[in-house]
């Protein structure tokens, strides 16, 4: 048994086999084979090494004219690995003395060889002609029946460096229950996605892909960032016990779904979900979503290099405006940084990314393309309650321009005889701080504010969370942020427009208190944190709130502040934190 | 009774060669100590591998200026010595 310590990125226990993405692009299915078999495993073995070397040899002949001897000498090496006698020892070893499969064998060794590389500076440059290897042997092994993650035929853990999105999105998600990677913290994509689609995951893990070989049975607790490697039977119960226990929770949390999220005193708050996938718009119907407040629609560029079409987009919000009839569904237009659009157009490097042509600025100068994405958006709001939301308005004349060729759009659309609801709400992501202190101008030109937590932090408190070196001034409780959002909240009052959060505060239990207390009454968060927040907008009144928060605005220090609060939360609710 | 052509010697060796005993110059050492009938050990910081294990050999992660020592024990042992040497310091650079 071995225990790795990572970032917790998204709750639960899964208890399942390890399936190592990187090195071995197939899932391994039997570690041990009966006595019976040791032969023809070790045949297997020896087959799967003959056809990879002569697959190898086929592809050097392919090249071998149009290419420098120096290139075609990795062929040769490669070959070399595979007619290695002691790679082969070590692994028909493991097959007939420990009754290993062929393909267990193959992982348990060149993990051992990749942990070497690893160890060193020199070495590791070298790992990719190992894991290229480990995959060639591995698919001979495996013949046709291997399972890919895109077709798995039963469930896995995924272990991998780090996962793109395009990658975590591909992924056959009834079998894959969890993630677990080198890589990523918090906020890394994989982590956001997991939490949305309720996976258990844990991240930054350091080098768990050469600790980890395909087929060992782990325990990821994503409640606690930890990855347990073959546990032991002790270890295995306890956590056994604990799934139970989380579920016992969690039902009952569900159970919650058909309630309302009405205060002591009778207010009531909305609860909306924050999605990334039209995928996930069931999870939101279960989870008891008023609607969902927040769409984001960057899963449609998630391919980098070719630009969605309308249609593309036309069919996924569609598909979620029909599912959630009545109830809002908010979609905010592309929100990117300029380097992950359209690669391959732009030369230009940003020195300060950041601070630069990103999101609405980046749709400013991609006309054609934000066009396309309002025409979907219009469309589709002939089938249910669509708003839209323009991101990172920083002040009125981009708020007014978005407007205009939303107009522009419209006016088009109405030519074709196209319908769609003219009388669509256009709202706003207040996430700049020239916008939270310009609330009340803003309101006067937008139908409903939504506050956005994570970027609003950064950009006030001149902090990116992910660099770690200055990560810990990453406050939320900073008063410079509470006396803007509570500033946002009473200018979208006063106007009379609805004012919802949809950062990452809205959906930590901490923060609700304080948030009723604002005056907030409409919270988006991801769908899973509904019955949560849920159950402690029912444990309290509204006076309580106003209260608690008005005490958590006298005190002087954030780090105080977020103690008051956590505190005030175990006493309303002890189950929460 | 006669006395056979087997012996045991080592040599020590730096290694100069840009890239060290990376991939490429690994399989070059090794293929030319598999055409001898010695046995072939390389040691480096007190580790010794099989010299006719390309992997064995790339493990130890003998860079460009490393100390390593080479060793062959059989009937072709200097001629296989003498070989070896030059892929260690770069003489034998064509592939």
């Amino acid at each position: 048994m071995e225990m790795k310590r990572g970032i917790p990125a998204s709750p639960g226990i899964s208890i399942c086999e390890a399936f190592v993405l990187d090195s071995e692009e197939a899932r391994i299915r039997e570690k041990f084979a009966p006595e019976s078999n040791i032969s023809s495993e070790i045949d297997k073995f020896r087959k799967a090494l003959l056809a990879a070397q002569e697959e190898i040899e086929k592809e050097r002949e392919k090249v071998v004219s149009s290419v420098a001897p120096e290139y075609l000498a990795i062929f040769d090496a490669h070959v070399a690995m595979l007619k290695d006698n002691v790679l082969r020892d070590e692994i028909e070893r493991l097959i007939s003395e420990r009754f290993f499969t062929a393909a267990y064998a193959l992982s348990r060794v060149f993990r051992r060889y990749r942990r070497m590389f690893l160890a060193s500076e020199y070495l590791r440059r070298s790992l990719p002609d190992l894991e290229d290897m480990q995959k060639r042997i591995l698919r001979h092994i495996l013949g046709e029946k291997r399972e890919t993650l895109r077709e798995l035929g039963g469930s896995v853990v995924v272990v991998a460096k780090e996962l793109t999105p395009s990658q975590t999105v591909a992924f056959d998600r009834s079998h894959v229950v969890g993630f677990a990677t080198d890589a990523g913290g918090q906020t890394s994509h994989a982590a956001i996605l997991a939490r949305a689609l309720e996976i258990p995951a844990v991240v930054g893990l350091g080098d768990i892909t050469s600790d980890v070989s395909g087929g060992d049975l782990l325990i990821l607790d994503g409640n606690r960032g930890l990855l347990i490697i073959d546990p032991d039977e002790k270890t295995l119960e306890s956590y056994r016990q604990k799934q139970r226990v989380t579920k016992t929770f969690l039902d009952s949390l569900v159970r919650l779904r058909d309630q309302p999220a009405e205060t002591r005193d009778g207010a009531t708050a909305t609860l909306l979900a924050n999605i990334e996938f039209p995928e996930e718009v069931e999870t939101c119907l279960s989870h008891g979503a008023g609607g969902i407040g927040l769409y984001r629609t960057e899963f449609l560029y998630a391919d980098g290099d070719t630009v969605p079409s309308e249609e593309d987009h036309f069919k996924a919000y569609k598909h979620a405006a029909t599912k959630l009839g009545d109830s809002p569904v908010v979609i905010r237009t592309l929100d990117l940084a300029g380097d992950k659009f359209f690669r391959g157009d732009r030369s230009v490097a940003e020195r300060n990314p950041f601070l630069g042509c990103r999101s609405i600025r980046l749709a400013f100068h991609n006309i054609d393309v934000f066009k396309t994405q309002l025409r979907a958006m219009l469309r589709a709001s002939a089938f249910g309650n669509v708003k839209i939301l323009f991101p990172m308005i920083s002040c009125v004349d981009e708020l007014r321009r978005a407007k205009l060729i939303l107009a522009e759009v419209m006016r088009d659309l109405e030519g074709e005889n196209v319908k769609f609801n003219k009388e669509i709400q256009v709202g706003i992501m207040i996430e700049v701080p020239s916008a939270a202190l310009t609330a009340d101008i803003l309101a006067r030109e937008s139908d409903f504010f939504s506050i956005g937590t994570n970027d609003l932090i950064q950009y006030t408190l001149a902090v990116d969370r992910v660099n770690e070196s200055v990560a810990s001034l990453y406050m939320p409780t900073h008063q410079s942020i509470l006396r803007m959002i509570e500033g946002v909240i009473h200018a979208g009052n006063d106007a009379g427009i609805d004012v919802a959060m949809c950062g990452e505060m809205a959906g930590d239990v901490t923060f609700t208190l304080l948030l009723l207390g604002m005056g907030l009454r409409a919270f988006s968060l991801s769908p899973y944190l509904i019955p949560e927040i849920k159950k402690i907008i029912r444990a309290v009144s509204v006076e309580e709130a106003v209260a608690i928060k008005d005490q958590a605005m006298n005190l002087d220090d954030p780090e105080l502040i977020l103690e008051f609060l956590r505190e005030r939360t175990r006493d309303i609710l002890p189950e929460a934190i | 009774m006669e006395l056979v052509a087997s012996m045991s010697i080592e040599r020590t060796l730096e290694v100069s060669n840009e890239q060290g005993l990376h991939v490429r110059p690994a399989r070059q050492f090794v293929e030319i100590a598999s055409k001898f009938t010695a046995d072939i050990t390389v040691a480096k910081d007190g580790r010794q591998v099989d010299g006719k294990s390309i992997i064995a050999i790339m493990t130890l992660g003998a860079h460009n200026g490393s100390i390593v020592t080479i060793a062959a024990d059989g009937p072709d042992a200097q001629d296989a010595l003498d070989a070896l040497t030059k892929v260690i310091t770069g003489e034998s650079e064509t592939e």
